[in-house]
């Protein structure tokens, strides 16, 4: 069988080998002329994005509001949700804040969890494929379904609601709401991780829903059903900056990502763990529906400078594999270009996947990440050096 | 006649004197060899996000242009290629938003400037059905798959270098291998191999 990339080899075959350079000079020189007429209007426009990112990021933590009694109508018991199969059914889809135009309301008949938008195929609602959360949310007899359903309309965005349902005696189902409200719009949140406590729904959110940004800085926070809709109940309700210095980073008490955190395949699972005390779990989905939580400990910080001399925080962080076998990791982090975002971790090097048993120590110097490590035949000394944003070279 | 260029504090100098640039300038030097060893590579990436041979170097002209701006910063720094690439990939999306350029494309698919000795018919029939079937997606979800199955980088990697989410990453993905099926059938039948190499 025909490779995808076999074919597309072949079609870059295809491309003529040119010399550019003078091409190149000539268009550097053009593009540092607009740059030098365009520099008030750029300083104009930066400014106005300070003060909007000012007024966004807003004071720290603030409190819900506390929870009111459910009130409304009392409503009859319809079909248990556990025995609806919601990715093919028609559901009520809500407002999208701020994403209207890509994202219209209105009721939708979903088809193997997909219901595409004004009939295109490459524009559509789509269903999450894990299963629901089931609890009673309103205090009326029966239990409804927490389940996601996203929107692939709005180009690079792709914002999702947690949507409570509530199957109806008609066999109908009314959407109470989304649950995960906030004024600014949107919030995104962790779909793998939704529980209720009581009529709470507990969340960990993320921050808005916005382009060419990586997942929030996590947030645990409750919202109850109060007959017209969900409202917070408990948690923060504005979202912290953290620091612009590495070194003044809490890297014990905050959320951090963690990229290819196991050696992997081309799809490698990202945890976004929110750290109090060093501690933090993450459930990872791997493929559509398989789900494995992870319990992480942080273990070592330490500093060097990245292959820009940036200042990257490396930070050593223990879990335990599936099997129940210890594993261990070295993560390099930077500090995030928007403050309220996780700090994104690369992976250095990890046990089991770089001939390591056991990580000791990893301390920097200059530009050279020096890492003890167990080995098969004893302990040894590595360096290690940034050759890019993602990628880690070992030097000695 | 020496020129200078702004972007490098005065280091990089005009073609007419590129021999003197090379013995006096390390820095010139050095963006010489970068370009010298790397214009291919970024070509063939370019002509799949263009599919056209012009259009593949205008793009990377540009790329490159921008990284000359930037090479007191990037030169030791072991990025450049990176930076480069990021640039290619931010400015094709933008040209093709802002142009509409797939709007203004031809129906019929150019031939191949290249003729490959050893091609056979059903290679030649998936490679000129590949390009005319990329030339119908949108740049991102174009860009998305030369990310992740010609240059092998992960769902994540793909995501740092196009300053979007790993979701996004994904669904650009599952919509554009939908599409290419989609438009191409006979691109159904072709395997996609993730990550062989990470």
């Amino acid at each position: 069988m025909n490779d995808l990339r076999d074919v597309m080899v072949e079609l870059a075959d295809e491309a003529v080998p040119v010399d550019l350079r003078d091409r190149v000079l000539r268009r550097s020189r053009v593009i540092g002329l607009r740059r030098t007429a365009g520099t008030a209007l750029a300083a104009v426009v930066v400014v106005a994005g300070i003060a909007g990112a000012a007024t966004a990021v807003g004071g720290g933590g603030r409190s819900a509001p506390t929870a009111a009694s459910p009130s409304g109508s009392i409503t009859p018991a319809g079909p248990d949700p556990r025995t609806i199969d919601w990715r093919d059914s028609t559901i009520e889809v809500p407002r999208f804040a701020g994403f209207e135009s890509h994202c219209p309301a209105g009721k939708r008949r979903f088809v193997g969890g997909r219901s595409p938008i004004q009939g295109t195929v490459e524009d559509y609602f789509w269903i999450d494929p894990a299963p629901p959360v089931y609890a009673d949310l309103d205090g009326h007899p029966g239990d409804e379904a927490l389940l996601t359903v996203g929107c692939n309309g709005e180009p690079g965005i792709d914002p999702y609601l947690l949507l409570a349902l509530k199957p109806m005696p008609d066999g109908s189902v009314r959407t109470l709401g989304p649950v995960v409200t906030d004024p600014t719009g949107v919030l995104d949140y962790d779909r793998d991780d939704v529980r209720v406590d009581g009529r709470v729904v507990i969340v960990e959110t993320m921050g808005r829903h916005r382009a060419n940004r990586g997942p929030g800085l996590k947030q645990q926070r409750g919202y109850a059903y109060e007959g017209r809709g969900f409202r917070q109940v408990s948690g923060p309700t504005t979202v912290a900056a953290e620091p612009s210095d590495v070194r003044r980073i809490d890297f014990r008490n905050t959320t951090l990502t963690f990229n290819e955190f196991t050696k992997c395949t081309a799809v490698c699972p990202a945890p976004v763990v929110r750290f109090v005390d060093g501690t933090g779990s993450d459930t990872v989905r791997v493929g559509q529906a398989s789900f494995t939580r992870y319990t992480f400990t942080i273990q070592q910080i330490s500093f060097v400078a990245g292959a820009t001399g940036t200042q990257l925080a490396t930070v050593t962080v223990g879990w335990r594999a599936p099997d129940g076998t210890p594993a261990q990791a070295v993560f390099a982090f930077a500090v995030p270009k928007d403050p309220t975002v996780a700090p994104v971790g690369w992976r250095v090097l990890g046990t089991a996947s770089d001939g390591v048993s056991e990580i000791v120590d990893q301390h920097g110097s200059g530009n050279v990440l020096m890492v003890t490590v167990r080995t098969a035949t004893g302990q040894e000394q590595r360096g290690y050096r940034q050759v890019n944003v993602v990628r880690w070279a070992r030097v000695s | 006649m020496t020129e200078t260029s702004a972007g490098c504090g005065g280091s990089l100098r005009a073609p007419s004197s590129r021999a003197a640039a090379t013995r006096d300038d390390p820095l010139a030097a050095q963006f010489d060899e970068f370009v010298r060893a790397r214009t291919a590579a970024l070509i063939r990436s370019a002509y799949l996000l263009t599919g056209d041979q012009y259009l593949a170097e205008d793009l990377v002209q540009t790329a490159l242009a921008h990284t000359h701006r930037a090479w007191r910063r990037l030169h030791d720094s072991g990025n450049a290629e990176a930076y480069t690439r990021k640039v290619m990939y931010h400015a094709q999306v933008s040209w093709w938003r802002r142009r509409r350029v797939a709007e203004t494309l031809p129906g019929q698919v150019p031939e191949p400037r290249r003729v490959r000795a050893d091609d056979h018919a059903e290679a030649s029939t998936l490679r000129l059905a590949l390009r005319a079937a990329l030339l119908k997606l949108t740049p991102r979800q174009r860009a998305v798959l030369v990310l992740r199955f010609f240059e092998d980088h992960t769902e994540a990697q793909t995501a740092e270098l196009l300053g979007v989410t790993v979701g996004t990453v994904k669904s650009q993905t599952s919509k554009a291998l939908a599409r290419l099926r989609q438009v191409a059938p006979e691109l159904g039948e072709l395997h996609v191999s993730e990550g062989v190499a990470r």
